[in-house]
């Protein structure tokens, strides 16, 4: 049974800051609507107002400006998937966003409340953290940046203060030279919370090793994490697609993951799980590569 | 009958279907109507000291609140043992038990009042494992003990033909708790009429069992009960029994308005039916060129909380754990053994998919070890009409088993399965993998097993058609229809179908048991024959035409003793009287003899499939993709092309869950899959290309020579999928579903070391 609720619904991004100041911590936005409407059903909404930022049409954008691409909170999973931004300069975002739920799911859900919902299983947040992305937070006092490795403060929490909204990401447009990538493991192919996520931007030097990389994992810790161990062992990899070397590289990750054990799956098994998704997704994706040249 | 011909017509319900214009019994409402809330138990298993209702009368907008005293009739249903109460007077042995009923001006209130029911209990122990429970100082569930059934079937000396053996293979193998997880939950509304008498519209498996069920609950004539309970919105087994219906009963007979149920999917998850969980301990023996010697089976079946059709599930897993396969030595043994997790009952499958699971694996590894392949050792044991079954009955009716076997080994996927196998990832393996099939169709010996139909020739000179059995998506009502227009020879739009209620058509027994297409093609024929009997017998008391002429079905009429009629000009000449009715009646065949021990067996006419399956596996996940399934079916004769590949779909992506997805966890009692975000079924993104062998062996024991194949296209995919990734990978997959953690831990053995 779901509560009683007062609706408000914002037109545009100075109501939703007035109503967002006006109600505080007495209510909860609702983008996309996917995540709210199951915890209200679940009786997990405490707050008794609900803002709804669906029509807020200047949160919902994908462009991109002197080599920076910028997604406003409102762009929804099936705007990211088809977005041909997104797809050319930060494809893991995109091959995530295409593999959120279903196509229900990803025409209503947004990127927004992917991330302000802070779940460790966001498949977006990984995608977004290789890109380097900020997160832009208004409130009716001014706006603020916050680099989104520091946006979450722990499982369903982040810097987001009551009056705050997200209003878009930025990241640096990736160019040729950077590979970046998504990987997902679910209990099927699609509608399904991932038991383990990952992303990864590797940056090619000349002479074909990787000289930058990083790499984020989702669903095996408490927030959505960088593994930087695994990272530097990538960037030792020899200049030539071994699959073995690449396999040991990605192992790394089981030693920088802190998984528990729920309903999905164990902790242990995710660990494993999670090393073997990075090292398929990397291997797909320097195979393309370097096919390509 | 054999030029019989079928016009292929799209589904006579697609329209209405995908415009959702239809109306299922949850689309109904009722002037005055109020809801329902079951308030259903807070421990798996306790004993109820007292209840306090007075909080929750004391709700504005609460009419009633009922509990065990308010019971009119008899306390308790089930198909086999009515052992279920409709509500819990002094104990409750799972967390979907009802101890109070409430039904209130709105749904959110009869919700609130349900919350201040307060209920006392003392707790007991859960049980919660079948084979601990079978212990003799194991806490009981019912006072008669933890026993359902025990079932043993020997046949031959198991012993003797281990020791000719030269090869035995034993295993344990677990199945999971299958959830039948129709788009509709258990919903209905039973609304008290100005006469006394109570309707019930609830979708369900057999509108006249559940007369007669709801008659002993509420203690009336079961003449004043008159139950709709079509269409359905999905069943799968799971609206076999009765589920939300006695409550409904009770609540609109003693508040004298309508009430309605409608149960969401977590109160579904947790009250409804699921499949009963088996564990299947089984040794094979067989000698090194393939032939099997003995089969010793022992099976324990979760039943969960009531017994339902517990019994006749074990039981025929236990006709079916040596196939139909030449096993000269078996012994059969089956405990059903009562729990506090859930209930179980009825699915599509009916224990079948459980034994030929671990029978099917059995086998294909004896090949492996014999150096003898999947298709050989099987051919070598399937079993022909005339021969003896493993249980001991000859079989006299068709057997297809080495029909669908060579139609398999045929097929495209099993002759280019090393090209299929392909793949040029590193870390994932494919493999190919067939198994086969039968299913005993319809209710087994001893219980009557019948089916009645009517062919109204209406005034307008079209025809109606009346037949109990439901229709919750299988397609039959458009099979029906294409059997009565078949038969009249009319084009299938000039017959309408009157089905699934207890006024104005006629028990043709449930919608189960893959009997419906059969009984119908025999009940129709029956009901067709008996017309040409009363067109002859109004004509001549009419024009004294005689009596011993034969009417014969021509291009939308018959030929008469007064020669040919069209259908218009004989319902014009009959105008004036009542319409004319055939009216047909059919009994199942059965066996002569019981099969000692085994009530309800054997089964006597059999559906058979084989498939064959391609899976690939991620080495590094765990995870295992179901990429092409083929299906070789005997549809004895085709009625309709869609509906069968229709059938084989959904059956395919079924038995897909069953291996690889699906299984309701129960943690001490408690659901901890309460709905789809927990419970994972196949999406379309999961299921498998198809390739459809159809294949007529006419079941002569049909006037039509069709066989049910409703069951049977959801088993053999169960094993296949499971030996494929042996195929694949090298290791057995003892235990379903094969989740990717499962298989990774198969994989890697060491892990937690
Ligand atoms: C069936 C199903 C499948 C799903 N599958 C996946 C999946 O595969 N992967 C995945 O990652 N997620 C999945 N989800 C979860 C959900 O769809 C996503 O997290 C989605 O991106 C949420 O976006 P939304 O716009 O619907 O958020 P909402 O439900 O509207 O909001 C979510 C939270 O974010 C807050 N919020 C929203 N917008 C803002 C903003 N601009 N500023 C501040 N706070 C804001 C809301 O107050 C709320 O707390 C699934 C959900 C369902 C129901």
């Amino acid at each position: 049974m779901i509560k009683e609720l007062e609706y408000h619904i914002a037109r545009d991004l100075k109501g939703a800051l007035e109503l967002a100041e006006q109600f505080g911590p007495r209510k909860r936005f609702l983008s996309g609507g996917t995540d709210v409407t199951v915890r209200l059903k679940e009786g997990l909404v405490k707050e008794d107002v609900i803002v709804d930022l669906s029509r807020v049409a200047e949160l919902r954008f994908v462009r991109e400006e002197s080599g920076v691409v910028h997604v406003g909170a409102c762009a929804t999973h099936a705007d990211l998937s088809a977005s041909p931004i997104v797809r050319r300069h930060g494809r893991a975002l995109a091959m995530a966003a295409s593999q959120v739920g279903g196509p229900q799911i990803r025409n209503m859900g947004t990127v927004g409340g992917n991330v302000a919902n802070a779940s460790p299983a966001g498949d977006t947040i990984p995608a977004l953290i290789v890109l380097d992305a900020v997160v832009s937070i208004a409130s009716r006092s001014g706006t603020r940046e916050v680099p989104i490795i520091d946006f979450f403060t722990g499982p369903g929490r982040s810097v987001l203060a009551a009056e705050e909204l997200v209003t878009e990401f930025h990241f640096p447009a990736t160019g040729p030279g950077e590979l970046t990538g998504f990987g997902k493991l679910g209990s099927r192919q699609a509608m399904t919370i991932s038991t383990a996520n990952v992303a990864f931007t590797f940056r090619i030097g000349g002479d074909r090793r990787i000289v930058e990389a990083r790499i984020a994992f989702g669903s095996v810790g408490p927030t959505v994490i960088r593994v930087h161990k695994t990272e530097q062992l990538f960037c030792q990899l020899p200049p030539l697609l071994s699959w073995d070397a690449i396999r040991s590289a990605a192992q790394m990750a089981w030693k920088e993951v802190a998984p528990i054990d729920d309903l999905r799956a164990t902790a242990v098994y995710r660990k494993e799980a999670a090393c073997g998704l990075l090292a398929e997704a990397a291997y797909e994706a320097l195979a393309s590569c370097w096919h390509e040249r | 009958m054999d030029d019989i011909h079928f016009e292929q017509i799209n589904r006579i319900d697609a329209q209405d279907k995908a415009c959702g214009t239809t109306q299922y019994m949850s689309d109904l409402s009722f002037p005055g109507m109020l809801y329902a809330w079951f308030v259903r138990s807070k421990y798996p298993h306790a004993l109820v000291r007292s209840i306090d209702v007075s909080r929750a009368m004391a709700l504005d907008g609460v009419v009633t609140v009922l509990t065990a005293a308010d019971v009119t009739g008899f306390n308790g249903f089930g198909i086999v043992d009515p052992d279920m109460p409709v509500i819990c007077g002094d104990k409750v042995r799972y967390m979907g038990d009802t101890v109070a009923l409430v039904a209130a001006t709105t749904e959110r209130i009869a919700e609130q009042a349900a919350a201040l029911v307060d209920v006392d209990y003392e707790v007991l122990p859960v049980v919660d494992d079948p084979v601990e429970a079978l212990k003799p100082d194991a806490p009981k569930v019912h006072d008669k003990g933890n026993v359902c059934l025990h079932t043993l079937i020997t046949k031959g000396d198991v012993e003797q033909g281990f020791r000719e053996a030269d090869v035995v293979i034993e295993h344990e193998y677990r199945t999971p708790r299958q959830a039948h997880t129709p788009l509709e939950t258990e919903s209905g509304v039973a609304v008290p009429e100005a006469d006394g008498s109570l309707s019930m519209y609830a979708g369900s498996q057999y509108a006249f069992r559940d007369q007669l069920q709801l008659a002993r609950i509420l203690g009336m004539n079961p003449r004043m009960i008159h139950v709709t309970s079509n269409p359905v919105g999905g069943g799968f087994g799971g609206k076999d029994e009765l589920t939300i219906q006695g409550g409904i009963a009770l609540l609109a007979m003693k508040t004298g308005k309508p009430v309605k149920a409608f149960l969401s999917r977590e109160e579904s998850m947790v009250s409804g039916w699921k499949r009963h969980p088996f564990i299947v301990r089984m040794r094979t023996g067989f000698k090194s060129d393939g032939t099997m010697l003995a089969n010793d089976v022992v099976c324990y079946e979760d039943k969960g909380a009531y017994t339902s059709l517990g019994g006749p599930v074990l039981n025929l897993a236990l006709e079916h754990a040596s196939s139909l396969y030449r096993v000269p030595n078996t012994r059969h043994e089956g405990w059903a053994v009562f729990t506090n997790n859930g209930v179980c009952g009825a699915f599509r499958g009916f224990g079948v998919p459980q034994v030929l699971f671990a029978l099917e694996s059995n086998i294909d590894e004896a090949a492996e070890k014999l150096g003898l392949d999947p298709v050989t050792i099987r051919r070598k044991n399937v079993l022909h009409q005339g021969e003896v079954s493993p249980i001991g009955h000859t079989l006299r009716t068709s057997v297809s088993m080495d029909l669908v076997l060579d139609a398999i080994e045929k097929s495209n996927l099993w002759q280019h399965r090393e090209e299929y196998k392909k793949t040029d990832k590193p870390w994932l393996r494919r493999g190919v993998a067939l198994a086969l099939a039968p299913q005993g169709a319809g209710l087994g010996l001893g219980i009557p097993d019948y089916g009645g139909a009517y062919i109204d020739l209406d005034r307008d000179g079209n025809f109606t058609l009346r037949i109990g059995l439901v229709e919750y998506g299988q397609g039959t009502h458009t099979g029906f229809t294409q059997m009565a227009a078949g038969l009249l020879r009319v084009d299938p739009s000039r017959v309408r179908i009157v089905a699934g209620q207890t006024e104005g058509s006629v028990d043709a027994g449930p919608a189960t048991a893959s009997r419906s297409m059969y009984t119908a093609s025999n009940a129709i024929a029956a009901a067709f024959r008996n017309l040409g009997v009363k067109v002859i017998d109004a004509l001549d008391a009419k024009y004294h035409t005689g009596l011993d002429a034969v009417c014969e079905a021509k291009e939308s009429g018959m030929t008469t003793p007064m020669g040919f009629r069209t259908y218009e000009e004989l319902a014009q000449e009959f105008a004036q009287e009542s319409p004319l009715r055939g009216e047909g009646y059919f009994v199942w065949p059965t066996a002569d003899r019981e099969i000692p021990g085994a009530a309800g067996l054997p089964h006597w006419i059999y559906s058979f499939a084989a498939q064959a399956a391609l899976v690939e596996v991620n080495t590094l996940t765990g995870e295992t993709h179901l990429l092409r399934v083929t299906t070789a079916l005997d549809t004895g004769h085709t009625v309709n092309q869609q509906q069968v590949e229709g059938q084989i779909d959904g059956g395919v992506a079924q038995g897909e869950g069953f291996a690889l997805f699906e299984d309701t966890l129960i943690a001490k009692g408690q659901v901890r899959t309460k709905n789809f975000s927990t419970y994972i079924i196949p999406t379309a993104q999961d299921v498998p290309e198809h390739e459809y062998i159809i294949l007529e062996n006419p079941e002569g024991t049909s006037a039509l020579g069709v066989r049910g194949i409703g069951e049977v296209v959801m088993v053999p995919v169960i094993p296949a999928v499971a030996l494929a990734i042996h195929d694949a990978t090298g290791v057995w997959v003892r235990q379903l579903p094969a989740t990717p953690e499962r298989v990774y831990r198969l994989l890697h053995p060491m892990m937690d070391e």
